[in-house]
């Protein structure tokens, strides 16, 4: 049984189809790229996973170990082991970033019938991880994304995706905004979630972030459907010649 | 008019000749409506003493160094001082009759002060001065208790009938010297409570004014602060308003001295069908003044809220910078907000800035929020707080910030933040209709 199964997915925002008809299915410990051009879907597809309000799924079904999980509010999607990388991470002025991690862990923690964390125990933890992603020390103290860089927003996505120890991850354009250097730290840490089972949807524009985190498979994703599917010598191809070959106009 | 040499009862005489109960019409009170108390008689507690009823003096715990306690208005046994703190009644310092005669005549005929300073000049037994004469580093407490009671000669108890609370104190604050009050009102009853103070602030002296006012939700309160800020003065203000049926807050602050320094912070908290309206002018009519305002508000159930803030600068007020940034969050699609930010300039070479928003919980926070993994009522309580948390990080005074979030524990913010799942929780998928800002900038 796949980790993640999404089947004939179609959803409408305000009453326009942007997906329609997905078919995808994730097995644990693997990382499938999709890559399309603007307007695609493939921010909505990240959306719909997560359980965002204002998707309306028409037809079709995302089931996740085989259950439905499209009747599940987002945040018990997230207990269930999704996480989602934000493409734009939202800023929470007044929300103190250790006391967020901290609720977000032990929202996990909690339904799962385990303790609350440890004050002190986790400060400890979550330094070592900020640490490994370059993420310095005052920036845990600030308010969440509040006056973060691009660069800092994401690599703080990926600081509460090694926290939070999801069974399956959306990178939404994690890649964009990071310099070279960011870029690689990022990926490290996506490929040691990986070595842990982690699956991988990871949502990019440009081939540049898959030099560094290798993908399994690769998705084409043309107005709301999937276009082309096959291993990363796919993404080349696209890097090289685009999306027209594959648009339904070609 | 005003007599010529003012002695207090003449004062109070013209106070209450002039006083009439604002309506609508009313500059100033287009938005808040008295009628909660305009239609009830209120006899003032200092009145009601006389006839040996126990109302006027409520059992209260005995005041500490440098504590005043009120009880409905009226001042208890006076407590030690540290040194550089008088207290005085009017009698003793006359110097200020004609001070005050003029603060609370105002050029302005129709100003909204003037009910207030009116209501609470008429009927108070006396006036307070307290006079700063140092820098003094134990903070200033003024505890306002206020207990319902029994009315002279009401002996049916008729419901119209009620308790005012008048108290009227002036800070006389010599120059370069400073003061930390905290100020807290509570008690209960249905009684209006009339807090009127009045600060003198010369030249280089600064008042820290920390203010709780947490009174039951069947009481009214009409506040009012004015302050006269001389040369280098500083007025940092940060209030906290969570009872009252009505509640109105004022301040009025005329920055006459240049490099005058004035903050006003304000968390207000409205439920139910209560009313808090905070509402300030400050008038810049010196230049390099530097003034702002931050006031956050959470209204839930079918509360209605008023913040009505002016800027005026002077001619002659150059670089003048006045801020202005008021924010209410709106818990419920029952409760009302009206704004009204006002800048009036006239000097060419200053920066003034208002802004004004008034919004739901933000969708995309809660998303973000919920997609960690905490529960939607976890994540509403997370925002709320974080909006409040925006104006108590911004206070740089440690013993006033610890002491304005020592009555927000988590236990009353969790009894707030679920207000809401009574009442009809907007459709998730629809576009909230509620939902408007506006912000401004304007400089000359």
């Amino acid at each position: 049984m796949p980790l993640l199964d999404i089947k004939n997915l179609h959803v409408e925002v305000e009453d326009t189809p942007i997906l329609r008809g997905i078919n995808l299915a994730i097995d644990t410990g693997k990382i499938h790229a999709i890559m399309g051009p603007n307007g695609s879907g493939k921010s909505t597809l990240s959306y719909v996973l997560a359980g965002r309000d204002g998707y309306e799924v028409t037809k079709g079904d995302v089931l996740l170990d085989g259950e439905s999980i499209l009747e599940m509010e987002a945040d018990e999607r997230a207990r269930a082991g999704m996480f989602l990388a934000f493409q734009y991470p939202v800023e929470l002025p007044g929300v103190g970033g250790m006391g967020f991690l901290r609720a977000a862990v032990n929202a996990g923690r909690v339904a799962r019938g385990e303790d609350e964390v440890d004050h002190i125990a986790f400060a400890k933890q979550v330094r070592a991880v900020a640490d490994e992603l370059g993420i310095k020390d005052d920036m845990l103290k600030r308010a969440v994304n509040v006056g973060f860089s691009g660069g800092e927003k994401k690599r703080y996505e990926i600081l509460q995706m090694m926290l939070l120890s999801p069974r399956l991850a959306i990178l939404d354009e994690t890649d964009s905004g990071l310099d070279i250097d960011a870029l690689r730290i990022v990926a490290a840490g996506v490929n040691k979630q990986k070595s842990k089972n982690l699956g991988v949807l990871l949502i990019t524009h440009y081939q540049r972030l898959l030099d560094y985190i290798t993908p399994d498979y690769v998705h084409i994703l043309v107005d709301g459907q999937i276009a082309a599917s096959g291993d990363k010598s796919l993404a080349l191809e696209v890097e090289k010649n685009g999306y027209a070959g594959y648009t339904h106009a070609a | 008019m005003l007599p010529s040499t003012p002695d207090f009862a003449g004062l109070q005489k013209t106070a209450l000749a002039r006083h009439n109960w604002p309506t609508a019409k009313t500059e100033g009170w287009q938005f808040t409506r008295l009628t909660p108390i305009s239609q009830r008689q209120f006899t003032a507690a200092n009145a009601a003493k006389g006839e040996g009823k126990a109302n006027a003096n409520p059992k209260t715990k005995t005041a500490e160094a440098d504590e005043f306690i009120f009880s409905n208005g009226i001042l208890q046994a006076t407590p030690s001082l540290s040194t550089g703190i008088t207290l005085a009644s009017i009698k003793e310092s006359p110097a200020l009759l004609p001070y005050l005669a003029q603060s609370i005549a105002l050029e302005d005929s129709t100003s909204t002060s003037e009910v207030i300073a009116d209501l609470a000049l008429g009927q108070a037994d006396t006036l307070h001065v307290v006079t700063i004469k140092e820098k003094i580093d134990t903070p200033l407490t003024l505890s306002f208790n206020y207990t319902p009671g029994d009315i002279p000669g009401d002996t049916k108890g008729q419901a119209n009938h009620d308790i005012s609370s008048p108290a009227v104190i002036i800070f006389d604050c010599e120059a370069n010297t400073h003061l930390t009050i905290l100020e807290q009102h509570q008690g209960t009853g249905t009684g209006l409570s009339l807090p009127f103070m009045l600060f003198r602030l010369a030249k280089g002296s600064s008042i820290t004014h920390s203010r709780r006012l947490l009174e039951s939700d069947q009481r009214s309160h009409l506040g009012l602060v004015m302050v006269d800020m001389g040369e280098g003065a500083r007025y940092h203000a940060h209030t906290l308003l969570q009872g009252n049926t009505l509640a109105r807050s004022e301040t009025r602050i005329a920055m006459n001295g240049e490099e005058g320094d004035a903050l006003l912070n304000t968390i207000y908290m409205a439920r139910d069908t209560q009313m808090h309206d905070i509402t300030s002018c400050i008038d810049h009519n010196a230049a390099n003044g530097l003034s702002f305002q931050r006031v956050h508000g959470i209204v839930a159930g079918q509360a209605k809220s008023v913040f009505q803030g002016k800027v005026k600068v002077a001619r002659g007020a150059q670089k003048t910078d006045g801020n202005q940034m008021s924010r209410s969050l709106m818990l419920s699609r029952e409760c009302e907000v009206s704004t009204k930010p006002e800048l009036e300039i006239y000097a060419d070479d200053v920066a003034c800035s208002h802004g004004a928003t008034l919004g739901e919980i933000d969708d995309g926070q809660l998303f973000y929020l919920k997609s960690r993994g905490i529960p939607h009522n976890t994540a509403r309580q997370m925002l709320i707080v974080a909006f409040l948390e925006e104006v108590l990080e911004a206070i740089s005074d440690d013993t006033a910030r610890h002491w304005l979030t020592e009555v927000l524990s988590p236990e009353t913010l969790a009894e707030w933040c679920a207000e809401e799942d009574t009442t009809a929780k907007p459709k998730p998928t629809s576009k909230s209709n509620a939902k408007s800002s506006a912000t401004g900038r304007s400089a000359a």
